[in-house]
């Protein structure tokens, strides 16, 4: 740790900690530790700059490091100095995204709903390319699958999804549906929604800019 | 601030604005290519070394992979000079980072001493 010679003087920094009122306490404590590296005085707001590059949309970004720093959001506590979009363009809203795509889970929950229905609202909109479409399109597939699959584990030997007839694959089925069941609170409907719940996730994480 | 690679840069320059004089920053940089000459030519003020540390700038913690390619240059301490403000300055940090090219920012914010760094214990 370097100290020069325009290092000022005990009294300064304690003039200082004190007009910081109740954070006061923990700043002179802060102050005193001599680790390298440590944060010597409490702050207000955290402000990350980002580097060269295209970058992921702001909120995104900041949801990361706020994760990955903090463990969770910091809400008001942290900002993102943003430039990225200067030379790359700012990438698409994910609020604008999220609020525009159909919720996967609301639509298993309908028993007239098909594989293909959820599978469409987890993969989103059809924008990127068509290659992009049908790569998310695949992904969300292979999602809804394991996610049948979870719910066979859960539930014992039977299928969640056994029975049900899907038109991209079946196309001389009649009227597909997921299973009917008896009671909306069945184990099977419960694990099945639970799986769907896990591969949304998963289709979000797939279907960002 | 927490500022990665070519953000540092940024930050340093929109901190030597005359707007933020009066503001206390404590200062992260990761993986900072501030040790550059090329890059310190550029930066504004008398000319150095030891450059001006902008005036908002309390401390200025500077962490590191010594593979890093863009921290090519990783101790700064002998590069800056101090203003008027700071008390300890700068700290240098040599970390492990095992992310993409030891340069990838979230390869810097899984160490623990970068997030004791950045973050009031």
């Amino acid at each position: 740790m370097t100290l020069g010679p325009e290092y000022p003087p005990r009294e300064a920094i304690l003039s200082f900690v004190v007009v910081r009122g109740g954070e006061s306490l923990l700043a002179f404590t802060l102050m005193s530790r001599k680790g390298v590296g440590m944060s010597p005085f409490p702050y207000r707001t955290t402000v990350y700059v980002h580097g060269a590059g295209q970058q992921e949309h702001p909120l995104l970004l900041k949801r990361r490091l706020d994760g990955l720093i903090f463990g969770a959001a910091q809400g008001d506590r942290t900002v993102v100095g943003y430039y990225s979009h200067i030379l790359h363009g700012l990438p698409a809203d994910p609020v604008a995204l999220e609020g525009a795509r159909p919720d996967p889970i609301a639509i298993a929950a309908n028993s007239s709903a098909t594989q293909a229905d959820v599978v469409a609202a987890i993969a989103g909109s059809t924008s990127g390319g068509l290659e992009s479409s049908n790569r998310r399109v695949a992904m969300a597939h292979a999602f809804v699958e394991r996610a049948d699959e979870v719910a066979a584990a859960e539930t014992g030997p039977q299928r969640a999804l056994e029975g049900v007839r899907f038109p991209d694959r079946d196309s001389g089925s009649s009227s597909p549906s997921w299973p009917e069941t008896s009671s909306s609170t069945s184990s099977t409907d419960t694990a099945r929604l639970a799986g769907i719940r896990s591969a949304r996730r998963y289709g979000e994480h797939l279907t960002q800019p | 601030m927490v500022a990665h690679s070519l953000g540092s840069v940024v930050t340093f320059d929109v901190l030597s604005e005359r707007d933020f004089s009066g503001r206390e920053v404590y200062l992260v940089t990761l993986g900072s290519p501030l040790g550059i000459e090329n890059v310190q030519d550029e930066l504004r003020g008398p000319g150095g070394p030891p450059h001006p540390i902008p005036g908002p700038v309390r401390s200025w913690a500077n962490l590191a992979d010594d593979g890093d390619p863009v921290a090519i240059r990783q101790v700064l301490a002998p590069e800056y000079r101090q203003n008027t403000y700071a008390f300890d300055i700068v700290d240098d940090l040599t970390v492990d980072n095992s992310g993409f090219l030891n340069h990838e920012l979230t390869g810097y914010l899984v160490i623990d001493a970068v997030r004791r760094a950045i973050r009031v214990p």
